[in-house]
């Protein structure tokens, strides 16, 4: 995700009174907040619900946003609460969070007929398997291929050390490829 | 580099570094390290291909619309604050330059008659508020009184103009 562009200005306009700073906002973080949203959620009006909540929470909270923090950082804490509060209301249990033990490697996936895989058949693949993925996983993987953030701002997004990002990240990435080749081998005639 | 290398390489990668060569060769070799290799190109442009969904038309243009009305309402609280501050600053003013220029000026400006008459009025009237604010001198004299005392009569004087604006608002308050 490109940063948007004179950020500080339209915040400082909306400090100023001017309601279309927040519309320009908006306009440009919507779609990554609400793909976040609805990749963790799975259901597109739930989705919609909670980025509403989310962009509610974010115009009470901009007029005291401090200058020089990340809006972009700010505004992907704001949704990863948002899904937070949601799991725990709707019962979903938080998975534990134990570290990468050395045995965790597993073995090297089955060959697959990489030529038999189009672009397409790969894409749905990469979708498919990230409906598998742990909550946690998931969410990590789309903030960082999807939304373009960087380790730093993932853990400062979701309050989690920049180390346990990172393992999670490779956990994720593994685990993402395991399932990819797994259904691609399932798709094989 | 066996394939286990390979992919503890790829997984351990920092977001938008470069595949390792020796990666890359091992994977011409290996279907499985192959097929890493394109999961993580094509995770890499997943902002390209991916769906870039939207809130529905009802719910963003409620959104913009409470932000309007908010801003709408700070804007014209934020000048109204701005107004009654300014003229209680002015009025504050101007009633300390009088009572600290009245002696000389009802002297240079008045002539004696004028000034006879209206000491029959005022001096009633000054009597009484010396009463009333004789209690102060003491406070005023105290470390930070007069600013105190100062601040004391402007939030006074402002929480008056604001009542008079807020109960006969002008017309685009309205």
């Amino acid at each position: 995700m490109e940063p948007l562009p004179a950020e500080q200005r339209w915040i400082d306009a909306f400090k100023a009174g001017d309601a279309a700073a927040f519309a320009k906002i908006m306009e440009h973080y919507e779609p990554y907040v609400l793909g976040l949203i609805w990749r963790m959620t799975g259901d597109r009006a739930t989705a919609e619900d909670l980025c509403q909540e989310t962009f509610l929470k974010i115009l009470r909270g901009l007029g005291s946003f401090r200058r020089g923090s990340s809006l972009k950082t700010w505004i992907f804490r704001i949704a990863h609460n948002a899904v937070v509060d949601y799991a725990r209301g709707a019962g979903l249990a938080a998975e534990p969070l134990e570290e990468l033990g050395a045995d965790t490697c597993p073995p090297d996936p089955a060959p697959t007929p990489l030529a038999q895989v189009e672009e397409g058949q790969l894409r749905q693949g990469i979708e498919e398997a990230m409906g598998t993925l742990a909550p946690r996983e998931r969410e990590i993987l789309h903030m960082l291929y999807w939304d373009g953030l960087s380790v730093a701002e993932i853990a400062a997004a979701c309050t989690l050390p920049e180390g346990t990002v990172k393992t999670l990240l490779f956990r994720a990435r593994r685990a993402l490829r395991e399932q990819v080749s797994r259904s691609l081998m399932e798709a094989r005639p | 580099m066996n394939c286990r290398e390979c992919l503890d390489l790829l997984d351990g990668l920092e977001p938008g570094a470069p595949v390792p060569e020796a990666c890359r060769e091992h994977a011409t070799s290996c279907p499985a390290c192959a097929l890493a290799l394109r999961i993580e190109g094509t995770l890499r442009e997943a902002p390209e291909w991916a769906r870039q969904p939207r809130l529905a038309l009802e719910t963003r243009a409620g959104l913009l619309g409470r932000a309007r009305l908010g801003r709408l309402f700070w804007r014209q609280a934020s000048s109204l604050f701005e107004e009654a501050a300014v003229t209680a600053l002015t009025l504050l003013s101007a009633i300390a330059g009088l009572v600290i220029l009245w002696p000389k000026l009802s002297v240079t400006l008045m002539p004696e008659p004028v000034r006879r008459a209206a000491a029959e009025y005022l001096g009633p009237a000054a009597g009484y508020l010396s009463g009333l604010l004789s209690p102060l001198v003491p406070l005023i004299r105290e470390p930070w009184g007069l600013a105190l005392t100062a601040a004391a009569l402007f939030s006074i004087l402002m929480a008056a103009v604001l009542s008079a604006k807020v109960l006969v608002p002008a017309p685009h308050f309205r």
